[in-house]
């Protein structure tokens, strides 16, 4: 028979911490919800720099020393994760994504160092890689201003030829419980439009830059637009990867208090088993008591 | 009549806004768009984006930008766009003097044009702050 006592202990323990996992799922929902917000909010910014700069690109066929691909000896790579745990596979995920990207380069023989967003990314590659430099408290207050410093300093960087490419590894906000984890190329800008992008900006655009006036011209507009579209992309990937964690936080915590309940219930009906049979126990030592005395 | 939307990294300030003209810091000098003007992109430079919405002014602190003119649609890409009932006159102030003193020994071209557009910028933002500009 287990010990009555030492069941309770349990089930008391088990709903201490279904509470707790509950709190951080309705946290995660919050943030989750503020996030989208903030992805949602970037769209309209985004979508425009990037129609200028493509159509600037396509349709006028001005050139700038950023869209052109040079030679990869040498590569940045960022890597986005989260600053905690406790939220599934999501950091785990990314880190084995960048380490293999990683691997791939190395084997080609192209050298890579690191730029990391997110205390997680940090601990992991500390051991393992060289890094370059580390992002502090990106992801815990994200902010216009911070984004823009850091993508500054590594586009200054990349124009004093340090390297050849600038690839950021980070979960896309597919939706609250599906992250996809991407891989892109950010600098040169990838000048490729991707398919469902094209369809969308061949009827938008088609007569776009028919008869405009430039000022100051083309080029140099190109020449502004193409570091705001970077900087822009960096801002959106934060946004994209904190909502991402913020949902695989969510559906962990989810999970963790279903589990909870789970075994608060098994819990309950071993306990209340036990009790049972001490009951009767009990009973059975009376009845045996009484019928001795007869 | 114009439709005006002005966006940003992190929000839309503006959208679908009618208004008969608007004027805009271009950086070949002071632009306003009426209505039919022509297809145009510019740059933008620090300076103050202003509209009439019923027959109130609205004035908008912008540091960098683009805008677009096209089929009498106007959009106003800006970095930051501050509205001018939002402007914190004391901080814009703040920065107004630290600028200023790091002007005072300059290190160097990039160090100079860096802190020149801080300036510029709190400049701006205390004028149209208290209504002035």
């Amino acid at each position: 028979m287990a010990d009555l006592k030492e069941i309770k202990k349990r089930i008391g323990s088990v709903q201490n911490t279904r509470q707790i996992t509950r709190a951080m799922k309705m946290v995660a929902a919050a943030k989750l919800r503020r996030s989208q917000e903030a992805i949602v909010n970037a769209r309209p910014y985004a979508y425009r720099i990037y129609a200028i700069l493509i159509s600037l690109f396509q349709k006028e066929g001005i050139q700038h020393p950023l869209l052109v691909s040079r030679d990869e000896k040498k590569i940045r790579l960022v890597v986005l994760a989260g600053d905690r745990g406790l939220c599934g596979s999501f950091n785990a995920n990314i880190l084995k994504a960048a380490h293999n990207f990683i691997k791939a380069k190395e084997a080609l023989g192209i050298e890579v160092s690191l730029d990391v967003i997110g205390k997680k990314a940090n601990d992991y590659f500390k051991k393992r890689h060289p890094i370059s430099t580390y992002h502090e408290g990106i992801i815990a207050k994200v902010s216009w201003g911070k984004v823009s410093k850091i993508a500054d300093e590594i586009l200054a960087a990349y124009q004093k030829e340090e390297f050849d490419a600038i690839y950021l590894v980070y979960n896309e906000f597919k939706s609250a419980i599906q992250q996809k984890i991407t891989t892109e190329r950010l600098i040169p800008v990838a000048t490729e439009i991707p398919q469902g992008v094209q369809s969308m900006l061949t009827n938008m655009e088609a007569e776009r830059f028919k008869d405009y006036i430039f000022e100051p011209s083309k080029e140099e507009i190109l020449s502004e637009i193409i570091p705001r579209h970077f900087k822009m992309q960096l801002f959106r990937s934060i946004l994209e990867s904190i909502a991402s964690e913020h949902g695989s936080r969510m559906s962990a915590m989810e999970n963790a208090t279903k589990n909870a309940s789970e075994m608060i219930s098994g819990l309950t009906l071993k306990y209340n088993k036990a009790r049972q049979e001490k009951i009767t126990g009990e009973l059975m030592e009376i009845v045996g008591g009484v019928e001795a005395m007869r | 009549m114009l439709t005006i939307d002005i966006v940003t990294p992190t929000k839309k300030l503006v959208e679908g806004l009618k208004a008969d003209s608007i004027k805009l810091p271009g950086v070949k000098g002071q632009l306003e768009i009426l209505t039919n003007h022509a297809d145009l992109l510019t740059l933008l430079e620090p300076g103050v984006v202003s509209f009439v919405q019923d027959g109130r002014e609205r004035k908008f602190a912008v540091s960098f930008g683009f805008a677009e003119v096209k089929n009498n649609k106007v959009t106003v890409m800006g970095e930051t766009v501050e509205d001018s009932t939002q402007i914190d006159i004391p901080r814009a102030k703040a920065a107004q003097k630290k600028a200023e003193e790091a002007l005072q020994n300059v290190l160097s071209e990039e160090h100079f044009k860096k802190h020149q557009l801080k300036l510029e910028r709190a400049i701006i933002r205390q004028h149209i702050g208290s209504g002035q500009a």
